[in-house]
Parts: C-alpha cells; structure tokens; sequence
C-alpha cells in the first residue's frame, strides 16, 4: 500500500493549483493506478467464479490503460520527467544489445521492418 | 540504436515515418530471396558472424547388435561466416528537409531498391571478398545444362530433370523456382495440344513458389529444396535507414542492412545454366 502525504495541503479554489502540485499529483495518481492493477490482479486470478475473473481482468487491463493516460499526461506536463524516462529506455536498450538481444526498435524508430517474405 | 544517429537529423518524426514506409515497401517490391529462404534473425546489428555447419552423409546403420556408430551424423565441419554490410547512401537537399511534403523521399526509395538487389546478389552469387557463398556459387551444387526453353516442353523436362536429380540426392520438403527474367518471358507461351500456359506446368511442380529475378543473368534457373536445414538466410539488422551527418547544408543518410545467406546443403540445389 502507498503511504503517501495529502495532495494539497488545503482544499484549493477550482484552477488554482499550482503547475507542481498538479504534477504531484499526477504522479499520486499513477501509484494509484499502479496499485489497483496489483489487487485487480490478484483478485482475478484468485476468483474461481469465471464471470468474476473475467470481469476483474477487465477492470485490471483498463486500469492499465490509465496508467498508460498518466503517464502521457505526465511527459506533457513536465518534459524533463519525459527525458529521464526516454533516458531510462535507452539504458536498458544498450544492456540488451551488449548482451546480444534484439530490440523492438531495430528497424529504426518506425519501427517498420522488412523481415520474411515467405508466404 | 544510437548508431543510426537518427536523432541527429534534422528530421521531424512524420518525415522518418514517410522515408522508413518507402524504404520498407520498395525493400518488399524489390526482393526474391527473401520470398522463398527461410529467414534467421534479426540477430542484431552487433553480431558480426555466425556458424554454417557441414554435416556428415547419413548412411543409416542395420544390423544385430546396434552398436555401429559409423553411422552417427554429426557436424562434420562448421565455419563461422561474417555477415556482409549492405547499404547504399542517399542525399537530401536542405530544401528538401524543410519540405515536410516528401521531397526526397525518392532518394531513399532509390537507395532501398540497390540495396535489395544487393541482397539478392549476395543470396544467388555470394560474396567473394567475404568467403560467402550463393546459391549459383556455393561448391557442390548440382550443375545442369539448360534446354532450349523456346521449344516443345524443353522448361518441364528440365524442371523434372532437376527434380529427379536432387529428390535422388536425398532433397525432400518444398522446392522453389527462379528463373531470370527472359526465361520468365519464354515460359509465357502456350503448351501445344495442351492449350495451358508452360509457366502453369512449371508451377504445378514447385510448391515452394516460381520466381524471376534480374539478378541471376540470363538464360539460367535454379531449383532449390528451401527447407532451412538446406539453406537459410540470416538477418543481423534488418533493412533500416541511419542518418550519416551532414555536408555543407546538404544531409547524407545511409539505407542498410547486414546478412548472411547460408547454404549449408548444396546437394539440394541444382542450377540449370
Ligand atoms: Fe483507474
């Protein structure tokens, strides 16, 4: 579980956070998220009612998407974060190549490949 | 991929995606190879060799005891063979770089189309400075001397020859075609007293595919059993575009790939020439 401090110290007036805290709390949000597919997870598994385990699964992979959304929001909204994490991607990029494993991104960054032609 | 220096160019990521879609797409128009060879990798750019085996003949033992291990195939003799650096450079003009249109998308279709008959040269004719052997060059293929394919039934007759002599040699699986293209031309003609194109008698007996290329000269073919134990074809980096740096205001980017095409069982080739 996160144990984290209040978002804002006071319940602010609409549009009146600042670009920071609105930052941090996107950041907040993120664990949230992070947290809700942790439990979704291991409740679908859990569940041996398959209507339940399909609809918990469900639930999981949409919190999934939000992630994807908050971070999105994250990078536009602090693009220096955006750096870091595109940093963090290479890095691990360059510890596959060392070790002679493909990445993803071998075709170039559109990612777009010849590949097998073969039928 | 740092060494593609793609972030170095001046480009926005919608030119990079209109460059890499051409190159990619003529890439597929142009290559034969490919169509038939079973394809090994991408194993990444940084790998610079890999290992062709030879093994040896398999005479399948009978007797009481079972202990003849004369029979036993192993790898009889493996070299490490290098992958070859394909590429072809292109050059865009500044005015063409602050053109978000296009322009100078040509240059890199132009680029990619060299470096995919590049390939199929290397795949067909091998490399000699690099010890790569292709598929007309590699020692031991089968070598049979081609009819007069203007004539009665000379292409199906040559075609079964080939069949017969490498299904003789032990080849089984799928089997492919390639013929150059004036061979393609003359197989267009129909089949007296049979009212069926000549070129639809030849591809009832390939499963493996018919193909013309430009690339093997004329008046030549090879049939060839495509399983991947006979021949394969190895990728390191696939076909991409790197961008070089700039000269004067003009910018340089280079269309290449590295491979390898392996025949590792030249018995189960046979050219006709
Ligand atoms: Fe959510």
């Amino acid at each position: 579980m996160p144990n984290m401090p209040a978002p804002f110290v006071a319940t602010l007036p609409k549009d009146k956070v600042t670009k920071y805290d609105l930052i941090q709390a996107v950041r907040a949000d993120i664990v949230g998220e992070l947290e809700a597919i942790y439990l979704y997870d291991a409740h679908a598994n859990a569940a041996a009612d398959p209507v339940a385990k399909a609809v918990l699964a469900d639930i999981r992979d949409e919190e999934r998407v939000h992630v994807g959304e908050l971070f999105t929001l994250l990078k536009y909204l602090d693009p220096k974060e955006a750096e870091h994490l595109a940093d963090g991607e290479t890095e691990v990029r360059e510890v596959m190549e060392s070790l002679g494993i493909a990445t993803n991104d071998d075709a170039g960054a559109g990612g777009l490949t010849v590949g097998s032609l073969k039928d | 991929m740092r060494y593609l220096m793609r972030d170095g160019a001046p480009l926005t990521d919608s030119q990079w995606g209109q460059i890499d879609a051409a190159v990619v797409q003529k890439a597929k128009e142009t290559l034969v190879g490919r169509r038939f060879l079973t394809l090994v990798g991408p194993v990444g750019a940084s790998t610079q060799n890999v290992h062709l085996d030879t093994l040896s003949d398999n005479h399948p033992a009978a007797d009481f005891w079972g202990d003849n291990d004369e029979s036993q195939i192993r790898v009889k003799d493996r070299r490490f063979v290098n992958l070859a650096a394909i590429y072809s450079d292109f050059r865009m003009s500044w005015r063409d770089v602050e053109n978000e249109r296009g322009a100078g998308v040509q240059a890199a279709i132009d680029a990619a189309m060299a470096v995919a008959r590049r390939e199929d040269d290397v795949v067909f004719h091998g490399l000699k400075e690099m010890d790569i052997d292709g598929v007309f060059t590699a020692e031991g293929v089968n070598r049979l001397k081609i009819g007069d394919w203007n004539k009665g039934e000379a292409p199906l007759q040559d075609v079964v020859k080939a069949i017969e002599v490498l299904v003789g040699g032990g080849a089984s699986g799928q089997r492919a075609l390639v013929v150059s293209s004036d061979l393609w031309g003359k197989l267009h003609r129909i089949q007296a007293g049979t009212g069926i194109m000549e070129v639809d008698r030849v591809r009832s007996l390939v499963n493996g595919g018919l193909f013309s290329s430009t690339r093997i000269g004329e008046n030549k073919a090879v049939l060839l059993y495509t399983d991947p134990h006979n021949i394969d074809l190895v990728v390191g980096q696939d076909l991409t575009t790197a961008y070089l740096g700039n000269e004067q205001l003009d910018h340089i980017f280079r269309v290449f790939e590295t491979v390898v095409p392996r025949v590792k069982r030249p018995r189960a080739i046979a050219v006709l020439e």
